[in-house]
């Protein structure tokens, strides 16, 4: 092949798509689609953030559980209003990423697709002191009050959730910052 | 009489087929990279199907398209795996990235060159090859048209350096 650009754009366009192959792709894109077992990457985002609000608003009903198990009334109270404010906050990051992004001019798709990230890692990092010092009073709660198991599980699943929290803060920081590159 | 339902889905048919050079060529040219092709042709198609309905004509339809196809494979798309199924076999998912009847070796020559170019630059070089005015270029992309006339000389020129290098 010739490197001439001009050589390039006529092999370009001579380029066909096989329409069989596109009419049997679409088609089975469509069923998926009408069927709902597909999304696109922005639903992917709206159903995750959905799933953590909802975890959120279950932490009230969980904070009457740990005050049925002797933990102080205080302690619960402040575990519950964790989860709503958390919630809160995470219904405010839905509204804005179900706004629409694909359609929009290619420039201000980045910037839009770059300003989500950004408010989920922000609030992602605004929960995370509030939480360990919710987390750590409620572990110490656990312990003094005897129930070692609870106390052990929740270590546990605490060190999991950084763990999975981590990754998933590091994998959207690498691609924001890939974002941002492209913008310049 | 066909029902609002059937009468979308016609509709999504029919506009996907009219624009099927754009998805594949757009498609092809972003899954060099980590995706596959399969991937992120599920995901524009899903992003079409999802925006059509708010389509209301204020740009032309080979622009709209182009910006989904482009805003899907640059900003919006992640990996798939963990939440999507796919409905596309890779054996149809290989006949539309790289159609029979057509020099298949030239194609996967053009997408490799064309794959090494930046993101943003390489969405320039497809609306250019695909013969674009610098209206619809800058419609596409947001830029101003001096904007565009600027970054695609400088992409034009790296496309000739890179399929030199490829060549050689």
């Amino acid at each position: 092949m010739d490197y001439n650009i001009d050589d390039i754009k006529s092999s370009w366009q001579s380029i066909s798509v096989d329409t069989g192959a596109f009419s049997r792709a679409s088609g089975s894109v469509l069923g998926a689609l009408t069927e709902h077992r597909i999304s696109s990457s922005q639903e992917a985002i709206v159903k995750m953030l959905k799933t953590e609000m909802c975890i959120g608003l279950a932490l009230p009903l969980l904070a009457v559980v740990l005050y049925a198990v002797s933990i102080p009334l205080w302690v619960c109270v402040v575990y519950a209003l964790f989860g709503l404010v958390g919630a809160t906050a995470k219904y405010w990051l839905i509204r804005y990423a179900r706004q629409p992004i694909a359609h929009l001019p290619v420039a201000e798709g980045v910037r839009r697709a770059v300003e989500l990230r950004r408010r989920i890692i922000r609030v992602n990092f605004a929960i995370v002191g509030p939480m360990l010092a919710v987390v750590g009073v409620l572990l110490q709660s656990l312990f003094e009050s005897s129930h070692e198991g609870a106390f052990w599980g929740g270590i546990v699943g605490f060190g999991i959730g950084c763990f999975v929290a981590y990754v998933r803060v590091r994998m959207m920081l690498r691609r924001t910052r890939r974002l941002v590159e492209l913008l310049k | 009489m066909n029902t609002p339902e059937e009468t979308r889905q016609q509709r999504f048919l029919a506009l996907t087929d009219e624009h099927k050079g754009i998805i594949v060529k757009v498609c092809s040219s972003y899954a060099l990279e980590s995706h596959s092709f399969a991937d992120l042709y599920q995901e524009v198609m899903a992003n079409i199907w999802q925006g059509m309905e708010s389509f209301r004509g204020e740009a032309r339809m080979s622009t709209w398209i182009y910006r989904v196809a482009l805003n899907t494979c640059i900003a919006l798309h992640r990996s798939h795996r963990r939440h999507n199924v796919s409905a596309v076999g890779l054996d149809v998912a290989a006949e539309l990235a790289a159609p029979e009847g057509t020099d298949t070796a030239r194609v996967h020559q053009l997408y490799e060159i064309i794959g090494r170019l930046e993101p943003v630059d390489r969405a320039l070089i497809l609306l250019w090859l695909d013969d674009r005015s610098y209206d619809e270029i800058s419609d596409v992309m947001g830029f101003t048209k001096s904007n565009v006339a600027t970054r695609l000389h400088r992409a034009k020129r790296q496309l000739a350096s890179m399929a030199k290098d490829f060549i050689e």
